[in-house]
C-alpha cells in the first residue's frame, strides 16, 4: 500500500503544477483555456530539445515554462487583440500548437531514457515535494501582491478593475501567461518521470486538470482560509489516488475510465447539492468565492 | 464537514470495490509464474498479440498467472501499471504497445520485461541494438517486411508508378514506416505520395485528395488507419486503386492483399522468449530482440472481383480468401 501511495502521490504532484496552472484561467480569470491540451505537450517537447542538446534538465524545464507562457500570450493576443472568444482562441493555440510540438524535434514520440532528470537517482517525490512547494509559496505571494490582486479583481468583476484606471486586458495576458507556463513546466516534469515524449500527452489533459480542481474545491468548502493553490494540489493528488486505487484493485480494464469520470460526478454533485453552497454568497458563474467578498470588505 | 467528507470517501471506496469484479493481487503460489500483462489500448491487433501469447504459454504447460491490465491508452496509466507490476515483483512484464513498454522500462530495471507490436525497438530506445538489447527488456517488433509487400504492387500492375500512404501524425511508429517506405520506393521503381492526418475525421477528405494522384494505395500499421479501415477501402475499391495492407486485418475490412504479419502469431512468437526467460533463465540482454518470422498472405475475394484483377496472378497463390 505504501508505494501505490507514493507513485500516485507522484503523479498527483506533478499535475498540481498542471492544477495550479489551469486555477489562473479557470478559477482567477473565470475562463475555459483549452490551450493546456497543446501546452502540456509543448513543455515536454521543449524539454526534449533542450535536453537532448545538451542543458541541464533544470534550466530545460524552466525554458518549458517560458514557452509555455509564449504560447499563453499567443492565445492572449487572440482573444484580447483579435476579440477571438477564450474558448475558441485556446483552441486555435492548441491546434496551432500540435504542428509546432511536432516540428521542434522532427518525431511524435522521444525516449528520454539516456539523459539525467531533475530528479537525479532520488526518489521522485523528495524533488517533486520541493519544486512543488516553492511554486505554491511562489504563487501565493504573488497573488498578495497588488497586480496578483488586480488579477483576481479582473476575473471577479472587471468593470471595477477598468474605474481604477486599469487595463484589465494587460491583466488577462498575465494570467494566461503564468497559468500556460505552469501547464507546460508540468509536461516538462512529467516528461522526465516517464522517461519519454509523446504528442499524445496532452489529450484530455484538461479533464485532469478540471477534475483536480473540482476535487480541491470539496475540502472545506466554504472556507475562505485554505488557499487556492492548496486546493490545486489536493484535487490533484486525491485524484491519482483515487485513480492509483482503482488500479491497485484490479479493476476490470474496461471499467477503469467509467469509474474516473463517476468519481468526478460524485465531487462534483456534493459540490453542488451540499447545504452551504446554497446560503453563500453566488458569484456569476456559480462559484461561491468568500475571498473576493473580503476583498470588496478590504477596498 | 469533516464527517460529511470522510462518508464521501468511504462511499467512493464501496463504489470502486463493488465494481471491481475482477481478482485482486493475490500471493502467487509457488508453482506458477506471474506474468503481468501491460497493454496500451484496446485494439484488434493489440488483442490479438495477447491472446497469442496466452495461448502458447498455455499450450507449452507452464503454470502462468497473468494480471491483465489496459491503460485505454493513457500513458500515465500505462506507467501507473508497470509501476504496479514492479512492486508486486511480478516475474515477467509483458508489455504491448510502444508506450506501454516505454513506461515499463521506466518502471523497472530489475523485472524482465518482454514487449510486442512495438515497430521499432532502437528508435523507441528500448533496445541498444537488436542484437544486443543490453537491459532487462527485450521483444518482438512488428515491423512488416516492407519491401515484398511494395514489391506487389508492380506484380498486379507493372504500370503502378504512385504509391498513396495515409498516416497519423500523432503515431511515430507510421512516421518510421513513411521514412522506410520512402527509402525502399527508389529501387523499386515507386514514388511515394504521403498525406498525414491529425484526426480519424478528416480521413474522409485526405483519402479523397491523394486518390487523385495515386494509382496504389499502401496502408501501413497505423492504429488510426486500421480503425478506419471501411472508409478507406470502400473510397479505393470505389477508385479502382489496388492497395496493399502491411497485414491481415486491413483485408478483412475491404483492401485487397496482404502478405504480413499475424499478431496472433506474433504474441505466439514473444511467448517463446518468455519461455527462455522464465524457465531457460536466459536474461533478457541475452535475446536479440526478433520481427515475425512468418508472414500470412490473405486477399479479399471481393475487392478482386471489385478492381476486376485476375486471381491467378502469382501475389494470390497460397493466400487465403478473405471476406468483407
Amino acid at each position: 500500500m505504501g508505494t501505490l501511495i507514493l507513485t500516485s502521490l507522484e503523479q498527483g504532484l506533478i499535475f498540481s503544477v498542471l492544477a495550479m496552472g489551469v486555477i489562473m484561467t479557470y478559477k482567477i480569470l473565470d475562463m475555459a483555456d483549452l490551450s493546456v491540451e497543446g501546452t502540456f505537450p509543448l513543455g515536454a517537447f521543449v524539454f526534449a530539445k533542450f535536453v537532448i542538446g545538451g542543458l541541464s534538465p533544470l534550466l530545460a524545464t524552466g525554458l518549458a515554462f517560458i514557452f509555455g507562457s509564449m504560447a499563453g500570450l499567443i492565445t492572449a493576443l487572440l482573444f484580447v487583440k483579435l476579440k477571438i472568444r477564450p474558448l475558441l482562441s485556446g483552441i486555435l493555440t492548441m491546434t496551432m500548437l500540435y504542428s509546432f510540438n511536432l516540428r521542434l524535434n522532427g518525431k511524435a514520440n522521444i525516449p528520454l531514457f539516456k539523459y539525467t532528470s531533475i530528479y537525479g537517482e532520488i526518489q521522485a517525490i523528495i524533488i517533486l515535494a520541493f519544486i512543488i512547494i516553492t511554486i505554491k509559496l511562489l504563487i501565493d505571494a504573488f497573488l498578495k501582491t497588488e497586480v496578483g490582486y488586480l488579477l483576481i479583481a479582473t476575473g471577479d468583476n472587471e468593470s471595477l478593475v477598468k474605474s481604477l484606471g486599469k487595463n484589465t486586458n494587460s491583466y488577462k495576458i498575465l494570467g494566461l501567461m503564468l497559468s500556460n507556463g505552469l501547464v507546460a513546466m508540468s509536461g516538462a516534469l512529467m516528461a522526465q518521470y516517464q522517461g519519454f515524449v509523446d504528442i499524445t500527452m496532452g489529450s484530455s489533459i484538461i479533464v485532469i486538470a478540471l477534475a483536480s480542481i473540482i476535487i480541491g474545491d470539496t475540502v472545506r468548502r466554504n472556507s475562505n482560509k485554505i488557499k487556492l493553490t492548496t486546493r490545486a494540489i489536493l484535487g490533484a493528488v486525491s485524484y491519482r489516488l483515487i485513480g492509483g486505487f482503482a488500479i491497485d484493485l484490479g479493476l476490470s480494464p474496461t471499467d477503469l475510465k467509467a469509474v474516473s469520470a463517476i468519481i468526478v460526478i460524485v465531487f462534483i454533485s456534493y459540490n453542488n447539492f451540499s447545504k452551504p453552497f446554497l446560503t453563500t454568497v453566488k458569484k456569476k458563474g456559480g462559484k461561491s468565492d468568500a475571498r473576493s467578498k473580503k476583498y470588496v470588505e478590504e477596498f | 464537514m469533516k464527517k460529511n467528507l470522510g462518508k464521501k470517501v468511504l462511499l467512493i471506496v464501496l463504489l470502486v470495490s463493488l465494481l471491481s469484479g475482477c481478482a485482486s493481487d493475490e500471493a502467487p503460489s509457488e508453482k506458477s509464474f506471474v506474468i503481468g500483462i501491460n497493454q496500451l489500448a484496446e485494439h484488434p491487433a493489440l488483442d490479438d498479440a495477447r491472446l497469442g501469447f496466452e495461448d502458447a504459454l498455455k499450450e507449452a504447460n507452464i503454470t502462468v498467472e497473468f494480471v491483465y491490465q489496459n491503460a485505454q491508452g493513457d500513458i500515465p496509466t500505462s506507467l501507473s501499471i508497470a509501476q504496479k507490476f514492479a512492486r508486486d515483483k511480478v516475474d515477467l512484464i509483458y508489455a504491448i504497445a510502444t508506450h506501454a513498454a516505454q513506461s515499463s522500462k521506466q518502471a523497472t530495471k530489475e523485472i524482465p520485461i518482454l514487449f510486442s507490436a512495438v515497430t521499432d525497438p532502437v528508435i523507441a530506445e528500448l533496445v541498444a541494438s537488436t542484437e544486443n538489447p543490453g537491459g532487462n527488456i527485450t521483444g518482438t517488433s512488428d515491423a512488416t517486411p516492407m519491401k515484398a509487400q511494395l514489391e506487389t504492387f508492380k506484380k498486379i500492375d507493372p504500370s503502378i508508378t504512385k504509391i498513396g500512404i495515409l498516416f497519423n501524425t500523432s503515431e511515430v511508429n507510421s512516421e518510421i514506416q513513411v521514412n522506410q517506405a520512402k527509402n525502399l520506393a527508389g529501387e523499386l521503381g515507386l514514388e511515394i505520395i504521403e498525406m498525414g492526418v491529425s484526426n480519424i475525421n478528416d480521413i474522409p477528405q485526405a483519402l479523397d485528395s491523394l486518390i487523385k494522384d495515386i494509382d496504389g494505395f499502401y496502408a501501413i500499421t497505423d492504429n488510426m488507419i486500421a480503425s478506419a479501415v471501411a472508409i478507406v477501402a470502400d473510397k479505393l475499391n470505389n477508385a479502382g486503386i489496388v492497395s496493399v495492407g502491411a497485414e491481415g486485418s486491413f483485408v478483412e475490412g475491404g483492401l485487397l492483399v496482404s502478405d504480413g504479419i499475424s499478431y496472433y502469431d506474433l504474441g505466439k512468437q514473444t511467448a517463446q522468449m518468455a519461455i527462455d526467460i522464465l524457465v531457460n533463465g536466459k536474461a533478457p540482454s541475452e535475446i536479440p530482440s526478433q520481427s515475425a518470422q512468418e508472414t500470412k498472405a490473405v486477399f479479399n475475394q471481393e475487392t478482386l472481383d471489385k478492381l476486376g484483377l485476375d486471381v491467378n496472378n502469382e501475389v494470390f497463390k497460397g493466400a487465403e480468401a478473405v471476406g468483407n
